[in-house]
This record gives C-alpha cells, sequence and structure tokens, in this order.
C-alpha cells in the first residue's frame, strides 16, 4: 500500500497551556488531514484553540503530542530554525488584519516575499496581483487601499511562491459580509487553480458553503460536518 | 537590503527628524573637537610648526619653554659638542608693540632666530627676516589689526622700532601672536633698554630626532615641549573631558533612538517572522537601516562642521582636523551599530505567535 502525500497531516496533537497551578488542555487528540487542490474550513467560536490550531498547523509552535507533517515532512520537534524553514518554503499565511507592511506597495508586498525563496519576479507579482483583481492598485500602499484590497494583497502574497499549504486566519474578520465572501471565493478559486491545500479558520458562517469540507473544533478535536 | 531603504523613504518625516537628532549629534562633537584643537593651536602652534624635531633646555626648567635660560657659553659648548647636527638658538619673550599711526597696543612674543637657521619663519607673504635692519616677521592676525607690509611698529617697552618685513601662518603662542625677529634685531631692541644685555636663550632647537650629546642640560621631545607650555594641558585636558561626555551622551541617546525605532516595529518584525524570514536577515535589515542613518548623519554632520569652519572669524580658534573629524566619525558610527546590534536582542524576544490574533 502505497502511503499518500498529505498537504496536512495532524495526528494525535495535544496541546495544553499553564493556567494558574493546572495545565488547561486546548488540543486533545486532534487529527486532521488535507489533501492538495482541498479547501476545508475549522469552524468554532473564539477562544476555543482555533488560533492554537493554526499556530500549530502553521509551523510556528510545537505540540505536545502527537506528529504534525507539511508535505510529508515531518515538523513535530524540529528546532525553531528548522521550523522557520518550514514556514518559509511550505507554507503561506494569510492573517487576520491582512498584515501587510505599511512602506511597501503591492508589488513589493510579493517581490519581498518572493526573496526569501529566490528571486523577485515582478512580472508575476503583477500577474497574480491583476487576477486578484488588483491591476489598478499595484503601486498602492496600504494605507491607500480599502481593506478589500488589503485582504486581497494579502492572499497574492500567501500565493505568490506556491506553498504546499495556505493558512487562513479568519480572513473575513475585518470586512462586511460580501466584501468577505468574495476574499474567500478568490483563496478558493487560487486554490483549485494551483492545487494547493487550504485551511481557513473562521467563525463566519456565510463562507462555509465555499468549502469542500467542514471541521467543527468541539472540545479540542475536529469533528467533520456530516460525517 | 532594500527592505530597509523603503522603509526609510515611506516613514521619511520619522526617519528626518531621527536623522537630524543624529546629525546635531555628530556636528555638536566635531564642533567641539574644532574648538578644541584650535585652542591647542592657539597655544602651541608656532612651535608644532617649527621644522625642530627636539628641544635642548636647561636643566631646572621642568620641561617648559619659558622657564628655560641657556647662556651664550652653554649655547655654544653644545652646538662644539654636537658638530655636524643642525641646531639653531631660540629666544621667547613677551611684550605688546603698537603700530606707528593707530592706537591700539597689541600683545606679542617675540622669537628670536637666526635668519639663516632652520626655525626662520615660513613667510606667506611679504620677505624673510635678515640679520640687516629691523626687520619683523608677524603671524597672520595682526593683518585682521590693519598692520601690513611695511609700516612700523613700537614696542612699548623699549621704544625700538620694527619695520614689518611679512606674515607667516600659524603663529602663536600661549593665545599670543607671535613676531619673529632676527637675534641681531633683538639684541638691539633689548640693548635700547640695557645697554649690557647679552643675547640669551630658551632653548636650542635640534632638527634631527638622534641622540644630542647635552651635558647637563635637558633634552625634551616637541611632544613634551607642546604638553608643557603654559595652560596647553590644563585646557585640553577640560576640553577633552567635554568631548567623552559628550560623546557618551551622544551614545546614550543614539542607543535610546535606535531602540525605541526597534521596539516600534515589533509586529512588523513578528509578522517577518511568521512568514519565515531568518534571525539573520531581520537583523541584517535592522544593522543595515541604522548604518545608512548613521553614516548619514556622519557625512552630513561632516559637511556642517567643515562648512562652518570657513565662515569663522579669524580671530575664532577653530582647528578641525580630517584625521580627528574621521575619528570621531567612526567611533560615533561603531557606537550606532553597536546599539543597532544591542537592539537585535529585542527582536529575538518577539513572538511570531503574536501575529496570529483571536
Amino acid at each position: 500500500m502505497v502511503k499518500q502525500k498529505f498537504a496536512l497531516e495532524m495526528k494525535g496533537v495535544y496541546k495544553s497551556y499553564r493556567d494558574g497551578d493546572h495545565m488547561q488542555p486546548v488540543l486533545q487528540d486532534l487529527n486532521l488531514t488535507v489533501s492538495d487542490g482541498e479547501l476545508v474550513a475549522v469552524v468554532g467560536p473564539s477562544g476555543l484553540g482555533k488560533s492554537t490550531f493554526l499556530t500549530i498547523a502553521g509551523a510556528l509552535q510545537g505540540a505536545d503530542e502527537g506528529t504534525v507533517a507539511v508535505n510529508g515532512i515531518q515538523i513535530s520537534g524540529i528546532s525553531q530554525k528548522g521550523l522557520t524553514e518550514v514556514r518559509r518554503h511550505q507554507i503561506g499565511f494569510i492573517f487576520q488584519n491582512h498584515q501587510l507592511l505599511p512602506y511597501l506597495n503591492a508589488v513589493d508586498q510579493l517581490t519581498a516575499v518572493q526573496k526569501l525563496v529566490g528571486h523577485r519576479d515582478e512580472a508575476a507579482a503583477k500577474s497574480l496581483l491583476t487576477d486578484l483583481g488588483l491591476g489598478d492598485s499595484l503601486n498602492k500602499f496600504p494605507d491607500q487601499m480599502s481593506g478589500g484590497e488589503r485582504q486581497r494583497t494579502a492572499i497574492a502574497r500567501a500565493f505568490i511562491n506556491h506553498p504546499d499549504l495556505i493558512l487562513a486566519d479568519e480572513p473575513t474578520a475585518s470586512l462586511d459580509g460580501a466584501r468577505g465572501y468574495q476574499v474567500v471565493e478568490m483563496i478558493r478559486r487560487e486554490v483549485k487553480r494551483f492545487n494547493k491545500a487550504g485551511v481557513i479558520v473562521t467563525h463566519d458562517e456565510r463562507v462555509l458553503d465555499l468549502m469542500d469540507r467542514i471541521f467543527y473544533l468541539e472540545d479540542g478535536r475536529l469533528v467533520e460536518k456530516g460525517a | 537590503m532594500n527592505l530597509a531603504l523603503k522603509d526609510i523613504r515611506f516613514h521619511k518625516a520619522k526617519y528626518l527628524l531621527v536623522e537630524l537628532i543624529l546629525v546635531l549629534l555628530i556636528f555638536m562633537v566635531l564642533f567641539l573637537s574644532g574648538l578644541a584643537s584650535g585652542l591647542g593651536r592657539a597655544v602651541s602652534a608656532s612651535i608644532e610648526t617649527m621644522n625642530a624635531k627636539q628641544y635642548v633646555l636647561s636643566g631646572d626648567a621642568d620641561q617648559e619653554l619659558a622657564m628655560s635660560n641657556l647662556t651664550q657659553a652653554q649655547y655654544d659648548k653644545l652646538v662644539e659638542n654636537n658638530s655636524g647636527k643642525d641646531i639653531t638658538g631660540l629666544t621667547i619673550s613677551r611684550s605688546s608693540v603698537k603700530r606707528d599711526g593707530s592706537g591700539e597696543q597689541l600683545s606679542i612674543v617675540y622669537m628670536a632666530v637666526d635668519p639663516d637657521g632652520f626655525l626662520s619663519p615660513n613667510v606667506v607673504k611679504g620677505s624673510g627676516l635678515s640679520d640687516s635692519g629691523k626687520g619683523i616677521v608677524l603671524d597672520t592676525s595682526f593683518r585682521s589689526d590693519g598692520y601690513a607690509v611695511g609700516d612700523t611698529v613700537k614696542d612699548n617697552a623699549s621704544g625700538y622700532r620694527f619695520k614689518v618685513v611679512g606674515f607667516a601662518k600659524d603663529a602663536m603662542y600661549s593665545h599670543v601672536a607671535v613676531g619673529f625677529v632676527a637675534q641681531k634685531t633683538y639684541t638691539a631692541m633689548r640693548r635700547a633698554l640695557d645697554p649690557v644685555y647679552a643675547l640669551s636663550y630658551n632653548a636650542a632647537a635640534v632638527k634631527g630626532s638622534g641622540h644630542v650629546d647635552v651635558g647637563s642640560l635637558e633634552r625634551v621631545s616637541k611632544a613634551d615641549i607642546v604638553e608643557n607650555l603654559p595652560g596647553y594641558k590644563a585646557e585640553q585636558m577640560t576640553i577633552t573631558m567635554i568631548l567623552w561626555g559628550l560623546e557618551v551622551v551622544s551614545a546614550v541617546i543614539l542607543g535610546v533612538f535606535f531602540y525605541i525605532l526597534t521596539l516600534q516595529k515589533r509586529r512588523e518584525f513578528g509578522l517577518l517572522k511568521a512568514i519565515g524570514m531568518r534571525m539573520r536577515e531581520i537583523n541584517g535589515m535592522l544593522v543595515t537601516e541604522i548604518l545608512i542613518l548613521a553614516a548619514g548623519g556622519a557625512v552630513i554632520g561632516n559637511a556642517l562642521a567643515f562648512g562652518m569652519a570657513h565662515f569663522l572669524p579669524d580671530s575664532m580658534p577653530f582647528y578641525l582636523q580630517s584625521a580627528n573629524a574621521g575619528l570621531l566619525s567612526v567611533v560615533f558610527i561603531v557606537i550606532s551599530l553597536l546599539f543597532g546590534a544591542a537592539s537585535t536582542i529585542q527582536i529575538a524576544k518577539v513572538d511570531p505567535l503574536d501575529t496570529i490574533g483571536g
């Protein structure tokens, strides 16, 4: 039997935090596999481990127990430096509140990230931004953009290096309903177009119809809707 | 890394203010350095420009020119014992002079030298000294008081009249402008008051730096002579203390600035870490930014200080040496970089986890 390589594979993940004098478990036996070209949502009210899930899936911190693999690369137990390299090459982040660098225009936001893995390719950056409807905003700085433009620039930044896994943290949080939906639609489009795995953490029920699979975070575990 | 440049270009106003402070700090340090060497030069310039490596003083003079006295006999013996060496006598005395036709008295230090010896002044205007005639070569500062070649000046003590034959640059001694006269002329002036005056010397100047047979006299290097000029050491110490005080204060201000700049960027650094930028790259960006700011500040500060030196009046003792300015600038940049390096500890503490909200 050939072992299938998943874009993201989390098995038996445990994570707890110290809360006063006892340990507060946040994730308990969490399992999740996401394949290429698949867009999944992780839904749950805030404060119940969504961020923790995202930071572990995104190689920002390690789990207490269990294994996490990104594109077949085992990231449990590796050093901070090793995690940095995984984030650099394997993962594209879309953060809440865009997190663009204030001093870079849209094109430079992307070329700065390109330089992390190779060489700047301004043409590719411009074409991706144009695909996302930002053709007229290529030279705009974040403070000149609308909320939707900023979040679309952030999407472009996450995809520009063609990472295997796209992680989005509440991408609709700062947008109104229509724009939020549009942004998630774009994430879906790019996930399908580049055949990447996408995981969106959200509490925004309105965008769930765009997902291939939906998971609810309950008591530290992921429960698939309809499963 | 060009992220640093783009950051500076985008936040023009902020970095302009930071740069302004850097420029002012380095300008202040350079300006003080110029004043320090200027004051030092006002005391020692005539000795510094003299073409002698060492001096022979009387043994009881404590290496101080003004306290030393060599009789003609002692001088002759010294020359005799060191045949083949270039040695010439130097006599120094203070007085005041008045130009014929002008009311103002000016202090002067006479330096009586052999017109054919190596202490004979380099004249920038007019002609040099000679044994014949009553010629005097004045420091150029006399020119701003209206003195010109061909004027007659009267020594106030003796009433003896010199004829101004030329001007020499940087002829200052203990804050007083120097008048060079030939030893014969000097003797004639002294004899106007004291008919039995015989020329004696403060020191014998030796051109080379090799060994000199001095007997009971004392051999003193040029540096020690300058060091022991009255007032020189005390002045230089005071100003050097102020200079270093300023340097330290500037360093602390710089440190605080760069620390705050780094703190302000914690969020950005968190993001850069989250998207996989290595610590080394982030530190490189910060250090590049500080290097640009500090080097820019140094260049502008130097331009200001040297530019201003042109517009200062001649009477102001300001003398900025490029070697000194260069050293201060480099120290300034190095201090900035050290503080920049210290700020990178802040970056190490930034947790990329903070980028994920909710």
